[in-house]
This record gives C-alpha cells, sequence and structure tokens, in this order.
C-alpha cells in the first residue's frame, strides 16, 4: 500500500515512493532528515509540526505524505538561505524569542506565512495567526515583538528604497 | 503518536473515477479525506480505521465561491475554512459565516479543513452548522444513485448522524442571499481561539420600523444535532427589538434545547449560557442592521 509521489523539499525535488500511512511529519523526519519539524501532540493543536505546503501554514501531523503529492514543502531549514538566517529568526533570537526552542520551528513558519498573507499585521493578528502555536515556555510576548519587528523593518526598508 | 494504520489511499480525479473506485471496493466503508483536519485526528487516536482512504481533493469543481444567478451564494465543498474568512461576499453579506470561520480551530486548521468536511462531520458543535441552519441552506451532495439537494433542516439526523448515505460526499452548499437581513454568530469556548464551541448562537434577522419582522435561530451544542429555536424565533417575530424581548427570546430557545452533560461542559452550564449566547447574536445582528440601513439611505424606515 504505497503511492509514488514527486514534491519539492525546501527547494529540492524528491521522487519517492511511500506508504500511504506515513504522515507529512514522519517523512520530513526520518526519510528526509530534517528534524526541525517537531510533533508535540500529532493531533493538531499545538503547531509544532508547522511547515508550510504551497506557502501556506499547515499542520503536518495531520496531512499525509502522499497528499503533499506535487506541492513545495518549507521547514525551518529551508529558510536558512546560503548559511544566512532568515529575518525572522534572526529577529527571534534577538527578542529572546527561544527559549527551549521546541516551539520555534513552527512559530517561525507560521510568522513566515503571515507576513507573505499581510505584510502589516496588528499586534491582534499576530496573536490571531499564531493561536495555533503553543509555546511551553509561555515566552509569547517576545515571539510577537518579533514578527512585528520584522513587518516593521520591511516597511521601513519598503520607504526608504520606494 | 503511534502511526497509522495502513490503509489504501485512492484520489480520484473525476466522479466518474469515484464511482467506479467505490464499485471496485463495495463493501468497504470509505474514509472520506479532505482537510484531514478531523479524519486524521480520528485515525491517530484509533477512533477510526478506515481501509479505504478516498483523498477528495482531486475531483474539479467543487472549490470556491460564487453568486449564482437565482441570488444564491454557492460554495464548493472543497473550499477551505480560511477561503471563508477571507471572502468579501461572505464578510459583508452572510457576516455570522464569517464569524463562524474566524473562529474555527488555528490557522493551520482553517488552511486545511474545508465547508464540506466541517459539516459531514456531524458534530452539533461544528462551527459552519448553526449557520447554515439559521440561513436556510440546502446541502448538495452525490452520489453513484445521483445528486440530491438536502435542506439544512433534514441533515443532522442523530449525534454525529446526517443524512448521508454510505459513499455519498457532500459537493457543496447553496445559501440564499436575502436582501435587508443581517446575522451574527456568537460562540462560548473554554478559550478565546482554537476550541470546540461550549455552545453557539447563530442569528439571522430583518427590522422593519423597528420591528422583527423575520427571524432564524439556530443553536450549537444545545442538542444531540444543530437545531433551530423555533419558539423563540415565533415570539420574537412582529414585536420590537427591545431587551426584555431579547432576553425572553434567549429564555424560550434554552427550554427547546436538550444539551448532554460533557467533559467540555455540564448539561446545566449549557442551558444557562444559551440564554445569553442569543441575547448577544441578536444583538450584534441588530448593530448590523443599522449598518443596512445607512447603505440604503435610511430607505427601510
Amino acid at each position: 500500500m504505497k503511492k509514488t509521489v514527486v514534491l519539492t523539499v525546501n527547494d529540492v525535488k524528491y521522487q519517492e515512493t511511500l506508504p500511504n500511512n506515513l504522515t507529512l511529519l514522519e517523512y520530513l523526519r526520518e526519510s528526509v532528515g530534517l528534524k526541525g519539524v517537531k510533533e508535540g501532540c500529532g493531533m493538531g493543536d499545538c503547531g509544532a509540526c508547522t511547515v508550510l505546503l504551497d506557502g501556506t501554514p499547515v499542520n503536518a501531523c495531520l496531512t499525509l505524505a502522499v497528499e503533499a503529492d506535487g506541492c513545495q514543502v518549507t521547514t525551518i531549514e529551508g529558510l536558512c538561505k546560503d548559511g544566512r538566517m532568515s529575518e525572522l529568526q534572526q529577529a527571534f533570537i534577538e527578542h529572546g524569542a527561544v527559549q527551549c526552542g521546541y516551539c520555534s520551528p513552527g512559530m517561525i513558519l507560521t510568522s513566515q506565512g503571515l507576513l507573505a498573507e499581510n505584510p502589516n499585521p496588528t499586534e491582534p493578528d499576530v496573536r490571531r495567526a499564531l493561536a495555533g502555536n503553543l509555546c511551553r515556555c509561555t515566552g509569547y510576548d517576545s515571539i510577537v515583538a518579533a514578527v512585528l519587528d520584522v513587518a516593521g523593518r520591511r516597511r521601513d526598508k519598503q520607504e526608504e528604497t520606494g | 503518536m503511534p502511526a497509522l494504520k495502513p490503509f489504501l489511499y485512492e484520489r480520484p480525479s473525476s466522479l466518474e473515477q469515484l464511482g467506479a473506485l467505490l464499485a471496485d471496493h463495495a463493501g468497504m466503508v470509505p474514509g472520506y479525506l479532505s482537510g484531514g483536519t478531523d479524519l486524521l485526528v480520528a485515525m491517530r487516536t484509533g477512533k477510526d480505521s478506515p481501509e479505504l482512504v478516498v483523498d477528495l481533493k482531486g475531483l474539479p469543481n467543487l472549490r470556491g465561491i460564487s453568486r449564482c444567478e437565482d441570488g444564491k451564494l454557492w460554495i464548493g465543498a472543497l473550499t477551505t475554512i480560511h477561503s471563508l474568512e477571507v471572502n468579501e461576499t461572505i464578510r459583508s453579506r452572510i457576516t455570522l459565516l464569517f464569524e463562524a470561520a474566524q473562529s474555527l480551530g488555528s490557522w493551520q486548521v482553517r488552511n486545511r479543513g474545508t465547508i464540506g468536511g466541517n459539516l459531514a462531520n456531524g458534530a452539533p458543535t461544528a462551527n459552519t452548522a448553526a449557520p447554515l441552519l439559521a440561513l436556510d441552506a440546502e446541502i448538495l451532495t452525490w452520489s453513484p444513485v445521483g445528486k440530491r439537494r438536502i435542506p439544512v433542516a433534514s441533515f443532522w439526523l442523530g449525534a454525529r448522524k446526517t443524512a448521508l448515505h454510505t459513499g455519498e460526499i457532500i459537493t457543496g452548499v447553496d445559501i440564499p442571499l436575502k436582501h435587508g437581513s443581517s446575522s451574527a454568530y456568537t460562540k462560548l469556548g473554554p478559550r478565546k481561539a482554537m476550541d470546540i464551541a461550549i455552545a453557539s448562537a447563530a442569528v439571522v434577522l430583518r427590522l422593519d420600523r423597528e420591528i422583527i419582522q423575520e427571524v432564524r435561530i439556530a443553536l450549537g451544542g444545545a442538542g444531540p444535532t444543530p437545531l433551530r429555536a423555533h419558539s423563540a424565533e415565533a415570539y420574537l417575530t412582529g414585536r420590537p427589538a427591545l431587551g426584555e424581548n431579547l432576553i425572553q427570546a434567549g429564555k424560550l430557545a434554552a427550554s427547546e434545547s436538550n444539551p448532554r452533560t460533557s467533559p467540555r461542559a455540564t448539561r446545566e452550564y449549557r442551558l444557562s449560557v444559551i440564554p445569553v449566547l442569543v441575547e448577544r447574536s441578536v444583538r450584534s445582528a441588530l448593530k448590523r442592521q443599522e449598518g443596512l440601513a445607512e447603505e440604503n439611505g435610511g430607505k427601510s424606515r
């Protein structure tokens, strides 16, 4: 009970024959080796397994790997370009928004999805978007501040160049 | 979480293919997969273990939101909950469905979960259920024996039981758009976000010269199925929109309810919050009538 699929993970194309009952989470961690994708609850409540599927945040624990056939998947590992962290990753560090770190990949990917859809989010927008990402260390304020900071910096940059 | 049990996975790309597939696997009860936010949870927790999982996402023409010539709004079954909350027609014309979509689960879940799945699930607290009941919508279905148009009022048969036959799928919903109506959805959950409702109230109404001309009230979590509060509706119809009338309507809605005690809340708690939810929804819908009157240049006065 397997299926052959073609999917792109962090800009790399994979052709795979995968068991139907493999979740996208299991595939990314165990087959591709991307350990930045975390399993928390396994039921879509905690958001630790968040990945971007065609740019949109989804729970990888509630997605079958075979459902990602033909899709673009982005994990936290895909945000580093040429060994340099993305703006959001950098801002999370600067704001002390990383404590134990378990929720951070999911938090950053959801935030990435948010800023792509809404470049000018308000604080309630950020909190609403991140409602499905739980931080057990409860460092929410610094996480929200980091996201708003990136949005603000991008705005400033645009004003300068625009 | 333990791994999922093995299953056959099929992704038909037409209804004909789906029909052939069902014929080939006669005797198997297919687990229909659209967003997977309910099915995969049920499979991971062992509540459901279908031998055949049929992914509906390959079916054409089951996605989107469009105005029909007959004044109805069609929403394809595979339309995600997130697509509902960002749609301008839904936001402005059927605000209660916007509010229901916006308060469903997390963004991740809204990005995957679909309106068809939320209805087929059959939960009495499903966010889109009470709004569609208050809107007098119709559920469109397909099965190998033909298409059906099911009025929402006869869609829910019992706890998690719907009028869908084995193998039958929801293809979409038709919502009548009525001029002069305003609406609201109020949901009470243990948390502000990310939670299933303890109870909810959906209201659609039309006001003229301060008198409620028409009102439909649907409740979620108030019984084994989403239900209409008919006596509350009858009481409000023809009466002025005064606080005392709204309180009485809320009491009547609770008297028509038959909620259960569940881990989420007791029967008694639900009965005591239903009047409050009804009153709040009616009040927000009334407030939105003011907006409508302004849009029409006060024509309704």
